[in-house]
């Protein structure tokens, strides 16, 4: 049962005024109450000091004011009419005091019931009268009418569209006639709403073409203006129902009935119910004696709601909404208490678009602190800006769009709905206001559906002003993602909007329309530089869809496609029903999958074939023939000539980082065999450099004339540096990897410096002779092993790689030329390069050149300590195997005494080095030091020794 | 430029879906909508059946080859809410299946393989699924990202484990997160960024008006930033470019004619292949003033000859 509430928060008695009419201006703060002998007009504000303001004027009148209006758009807001008898008076409320009549309106000739002015034209008033006329005046000529509506009846109501600006609804006993006033001369529809007398007419704030009609019949009766053959609904109540008005808020309904459901009238007349969904969920319980007129005070805010109601006890009243009511309603506020929406994101339905939205009407410290920081980033967004912002949204038509009256108008076709929407954008913009949607003719979505859209789209409004962005655009995602949202149904059932009507098959499918529609055509790049390509034969033609000009998005348009098994004998089994998995019965798959499963994609493309088959054989065809017209077949395309990668020289190119010269050279050698003149240009460049570092060597040990030094020299480093930048942003990642792996220089980082020089440890560097380290972090799947990121330097897979190179490598070992980040790009291009070599399966190549990748890893998160020897001339730390101090090998063999050259080997433990050979030998027989330190290397260094045959 | 290397009758009874060529193009995998996976080994100009591999009940949507150093697998999703994992051992056989999804499973992507054997799976029912194979126990562990997309997941690729940026590649820094970006039917793009055990939305791209169709994420090094092409329903391709793969500009590469179904980028990421339901396939290289340029266009029935054709009936 409704729930008696009393929830005004203002009341004043006004016995003396014995008003009949009452009206809230524009601004909502000023009730003007009419009467026969006083017009009134009472400041409403919630400054409880302010007092009783009442500003009198005397209005000397033999008949009662039938009605009285307060002009509604911001031009007009002085402005009022009063109603009497014959004629209309129109008022101006000059300066907050003086009330002057401007003009009469006469041209009825018996009582007015009613007026209306325009909402936006404040020069334009409907009135209506027992005369069967509805004249519209202007008011600057306000001698006759400018349009004259005819009807046979009287009327008792004139109502101008909330949306649309020149739609007018008059009441005429039980039907109503709807008026587009530009064609005068008949009604645009003509519906026959009650059997009884209409009380009241009220247009839906939210759609352009839905109404509400309350009857002394008892009935409340919500119309399609579009399909008013039948009402949309229909509430039965068993008292006649004076008015009811849509709640601005939502779908619910406010009605004012005389007498209540057999009580005594006077005790139960001043009862306003409040609706929602159909049923009586509260009253308003206050009044004593029949409510006369009750209006939505305007320009509050958004949770804000206030009812203004004059009844006939002579009191009055102004309620405001309970925020519980405004949430039954489905009225989003922006103070919903989604602060916390950010956390729990995955509230599905609404992810995309709910933001977090603090309190921005009541005040709140937070919201307002927010609020403020952001300020310096707000740009005001002007109207221009929104309609601009949405000029190139796809899906999406901009049909009108007016800067002038700041409205414009969308339409959208998606899965079968059409939704026309129309955005006002407010006059006085604030922050944080939004502007008001509302649905236009044509929509095919039902109403419950489109009061929920319009409150995720205020959502998503509020969010983006709040945020200080423009919301138009986002919005209108907000509306295709929201219709996407609803089941599919099918096209032929446009007309009906009840769910309950679609068909069973269609439900079935209803789960399609999230799932894309199926790919019949695709390209994909495999491997280094082939092209796979699917499509559909040439003789694959798709079907035009009703609703849908491009390929449609959803998988459930394959079900929609008409008539389509009807001929087949197919219809029994729909191309789903084969295929859709339900858990009850996804064991049970095996009895179902014998069937041709999914014709569907098939048969969209293939209609005609289909058709064919059914005429002529009248049977289901075998699955053979359905792949013969269907013939699927992919193509594998080579383009090479797109990449300057190539196998060829790949395959000749020689890699040997210790001879820069020998590489560069016969590098060049072959891309000029292979007809890459270029490539070859640029292999002798690097040649040039790489003798000129070989040379910087030489002259070193003699002495060094050279001034820049190799780094330095514009055509040396610099050089080679620009052409391998040059040919990875050419995307030829080849020749740049290649290049980087002929310098070994640049391996070594700038910063190796920084790392802890133990006396004895391993050189990480993977070119080095020293490197001790291994790190087999590999993976081993099937039978064969790849190193994931190191390599092991003196790897067994690749021969002939180690030669003797100390020379070139004491250079390198003090020529940090390059900073962290230019070496581990240079390893990045290796690393490619390498991965291109492995699908080329040259895998000896590919492990040459990893080899060359120094992961950065293995100096910094290693487990062993660096190797650094101390010369053994000048006993300077030595980190390569070269002092640069004096020139020579800095390590000797413990076991030869000779200088070493190549790869050594050092016990963790005593420090103690020499070459591998000699000291794998040495240890094989004995345990102890060969310096006879009396260090137990075998058993000290243990695992170290251990590990010695892995990388011999 | 291009040159007809092969032409495969897959021999499928409906549509194909996917097709994959495997790590050294050797193989290819086909599926479509007659519920099977044939794999094809190829050889210069010839092709012979090697496996037809029956364990959908739907269409099947896509296939997925791992790198080879796991063995021989392909991963396959299908509209029947169940992704396979297929691997040759003498036979093809079920290595796994995973049946977490409540809704079609539309897309499946591989992780670089420096990661491990990762696949991420995602599906209408809006979740994006990501299992891990774990070497010692020898099973599948499964982490899921509920509510990815409202509504659905329709695409996933995975950001590539080489990059030129120090502190993104999983070799300079071990605590690199891996990254996934996701393509939904809430037209929005998501990157998410793997934290601890659970995956975090870090960015989302708004940009598209439509379905996101597919989202892939470039390998690009030459450039130095990161690069990701998307498609929509709604007739555009979008690229994505950041240098911190935190702030993403979008560029709109082309608007086309119909619905754009997929991208794909070349091994080196120089060269994007677009096709979508008007049948083509066109293929686009950004210039050197950051335009892009159409280099290639396939027409209508690519790659048949008139006498090409089957008499149908």
């Amino acid at each position: 049962m409704s729930i008696h509430w009393s929830s005004e928060v203002m009341k004043w008695e006004y016995r003396e005024l014995q008003a009949t009419a009452m009206t809230v201006d524009y601004s909502g703060n000023n009730v003007l109450l009419a009467g026969r002998r006083w017009l009134a007009i009472k400041q409403i504000t919630q400054d409880e000091d302010s007092g009783d303001i009442v500003k009198k004027y005397p209005r000397h009148s033999k008949y009662d004011a039938a009605g009285a209006e307060w002009c509604q758009s911001y031009h007009g807001q002085k402005l009022c009419a009063i109603a009497s008898n014959q004629r209309v008076d129109v008022y101006e409320w000059r300066n907050g005091n003086d009330l002057t009549c401007i003009c009469s309106l006469r041209g009825h000739t018996r009582v007015v019931s009613d007026t209306h002015f325009h909402r936006q034209d404040h020069n334009l008033i409907a009135t209506c009268s027992i005369d069967t006329f509805t004249h519209l005046w202007d008011l600057r000529d306000a001698r006759k009418p400018v349009v004259s509506l005819c009807a046979v009846a009287g009327a008792s109501q004139v109502q101008w569209n909330k949306v649309a600006t020149h739609i007018v609804a008059t009441a005429h006993d039980g039907d109503i006639k709807i008026w587009d006033y530009r064609k005068h001369s008949a009604p645009i529809h003509y519906i026959s709403a009650h059997l009884c007398k209409i009380h009241g007419v009220d247009w839906s704030p939210h759609h352009e073409y839905q109404l509400v009609t309350s009857s002394h019949d008892g009935s409340i009766k919500y119309f399609d203006i579009n399909n008013a053959r039948r009402p949309e609904n229909v509430i039965m109540t068993n008292f006649p129902v004076w008015r009811a008005i849509y709640t601005p808020f939502g779908s619910g309904l406010l009605t004012i009935g005389v007498g209540w459901g057999g009580m005594p009238r006077v005790e139960q007349a001043g009862v306003i119910g409040i609706w929602v969904g159909g049923a009586l969920t509260h009253r308003l319980v206050g009044h004593t004696d029949t409510v006369q007129t009750m209006v939505w005070r305007p320009n509050t805010s958004p949770s804000n709601y206030q009812l203004v109601t004059w009844a006939r006890d002579q009191s009055l009243r102004v309620w405001s909404m309970h925020p519980s009511l405004l949430k039954m309603c489905n009225h989003y506020l922006p103070d919903d208490g989604e602060n916390d929406d950010d956390n729990n994101s995955d509230n599905v339905s609404y992810a995309s678009t709910a933001g977090s939205t603090t309190d921005i009407s009541t005040g709140d410290n937070k919201g307002q602190d927010i609020a403020l920081n952001k300020l310096p980033h707000k740009t005001n967004t002007s109207i221009d800006e929104e309609f601009e912002s949405i000029r190139e949204m796809a899906n999406i038509e901009v049909t009108d769009m007016n800067i002038e009256t700041r409205t414009c108008q969308i339409h959208s076709e998606r899965n079968g709905y059409v939704a026309n929407l129309q955005v006002t954008f407010p006059r006085n913009v604030t922050e944080q206001t939004i502007p008001k949607f509302s649905w236009l003719s044509g929509t095919n979505v039902d109403s419950p559906t489109t009061i929920k859209i319009l409150q995720s789209i205020n959502r998503t409004a509020y969010r983006k002003k709040k945020e200080g962005h423009r919301c138009l655009l986002h919005c209108l995602k907000t509306l295709a993602t929201s219709i996407d949202e609803i089941p599919v149904k099918s096209s032929d059932d446009t007309d009906s909007m009840k769910s309950s009507q679609r068909s069973q098959s269609e439900s079935e499918n209803a789960g399609d329309s999230c799932i894309p529609f199926p790919r019949t055509c695709g390209a994909k790049w495999c491997g280094v530089s082939t092209l796979v390509v699917f499509n559909r034969p040439p003789n694959a033609r798709r079907l035009s869809l009703k609703h849908e000009t491009g390929t449609p998005r959803s998988m459930s348009s394959l079900s929609l496609t008409p008539g389509l098994f009807g001929t087949t004998g197919y219809n029994s089994v729909s191309p789903h029903a084969t295929t859709t998995p339900s858990p009850t019965n996804a064991s049970g798959f095996p009895q179902l999958h014998h069937r041709h499963p999914s014709n569907s994609i098939t048969t969209f493309y293939f209609q005609d074939r289909w058709k064919a088959q059914g005429r002529r054989a009248g049977s289901m065809r075998s699955r053979g023939s359905i792949s013969g017209c269907v013939a699927p077949r992919v193509v594998l395309y080579a383009a090479p000539n797109l990449f300057p990668l190539s196998r060829n020289l790949a395959e000749k190119y020689i890699i040997n980082a210790d001879n820069p010269i020998e590489m560069c050279e016969k590098n060049a050698k072959v891309a000029t065999e292979e007809g890459e003149t270029d490539l070859a240009h640029a292999w002798d460049l690097a040649a040039l450099t790489a003798r000129s570092l070989r040379a910087r060597v030489i002259d070193h040990l003699v002495s060094s004339e050279e001034s820049m030094g190799w780094v330095g020299h514009p055509l040396c480093c610099n050089l080679l540096q620009s052409l391998i930048s040059h040919y990875a942003k050419a995307s030829n990642l080849q020749m740049a990897a290649m290049l980087a792996c002929a310098f070994s220089v640049f391996n070594d980082t700038s910063n190796s410096s920084s790392q802890s020089t133990i006396s004895t440890s391993s050189y990480g560097n993977g070119t080095s002779p020293y490197s001790t380290v291994n790190q087999y972090s590999e993976i081993s799947a099937d039978g064969w092993t790849l190193p994931i990121v190191l390599r092991s330097n003196s790897c067994s897979e690749a021969e002939n790689f180690y030669t003797d190179s100390t020379v070139s490598k004491s250079e390198k070992a003090s020529s940090c030329v390059l900073d962290e980040a230019t070496v581990h790009l240079y390893h990045c291009f290796k690393r490619v390069y390498a991965d291109i070599l492995h699908r080329w399966q040259l895998i000896y190549k590919k492990t040459e050149v990893l080899k060359l990748v120094n992961g950065d890893t293995s100096c910094s998160s290693g487990p062993g300590p660096e190797l650094a020897a101390e010369c053994a001339r000048c006993g300077a730390g030595v980190r390569g195997p070269a002092c640069t101090q004096c020139a020579r090998l800095a390590l000797r063999c413990a076991v030869c005494a000779r200088p070493v050259r190549g790869l050594a080997a050092a016990c963790h433990y005593c420090a103690h080095a020499g070459h591998a050979l000699h000291m794998l030998h040495w240890f094989s027989q004995h345990d102890t030091c060969p310096t006879g330190c009396g260090c137990k290397c075998v058993m000290e260094g243990n695992s170290v020794w251990k590990g010695v045959n892995k990388y011999v | 430029m291009i040159t007809v290397l092969n032409t495969i009758d897959t021999g499928h009874e409906d549509m194909i879906h996917d097709a994959e060529l495997d790590y050294y193009g050797l193989r290819l995998a086909t599926c479509s909508s007659d519920n099977s996976v044939k794999i094809y080994d190829i050889k210069s100009g010839t092709q012979t059946l090697a496996a037809d591999l029956k364990g959908h009940f739907g269409p099947v949507w896509q296939v997925a080859w791992a790198h080879p150093k796991y063995g021989n697998l392909l991963a396959s999703c299908s509209y029947d809410r169940k992704v396979i994992i297929w691997k040759e051992s003498g036979e093809w056989t079920k290595l796994y299946e995973y049946t977490g999804h409540e809704s079609s499973v539309n897309s499946i992507a591989w992780a670089p393989a420096e990661y491990g054997l990762i696949l991420a799976c995602c599906s209408s029912d809006g979740s994006v699924s990501i299992l891990t194979y774990s070497q010692d126990g020898g099973n599948w562990d499964v982490k899921k990202i509920p509510g990815a997309h409202a509504i659905g997941v329709n695409s996933v690729s995975w950001c590539p484990a080489i990059s030129a940026d120090l502190n993104l590649d999983p070799l300079s820094n071990k605590d690199a997160p891996k990254r996934i970006v996701t393509g939904g039917c809430d037209n929005l793009i998501k990157i998410w960024r793997e934290q601890g055990e659970q995956w975090v939305e870090e960015n989302r791209l708004e940009m598209h008006m439509d379905w996101v169709r597919d989202v892939a994420w470039a390998p690009s090094l030459g450039l130095n930033r990161s690069t990701i092409a998307s498609c929509s329903q709604d007739k555009r391709v979008v690229i994505w470019t950041s240098d911190d793969n935190v702030s993403w500009t979008p560029t709109i590469l082309n608007t086309f004619d119909d619905v754009v179904w997929s991208v794909s980028w070349s091994l080196t990421g120089n060269i994007l292949a677009v096709s979508g339901g008007d049948n083509k396939v066109s293929l686009w290289r950004e210039g050197s003033d950051g335009q892009w340029l159409c280099i290639s266009e396939v027409a209508k029935g690519l790659g048949q000859t008139p006498n090409d054709e089957r008499s149908t009936l």
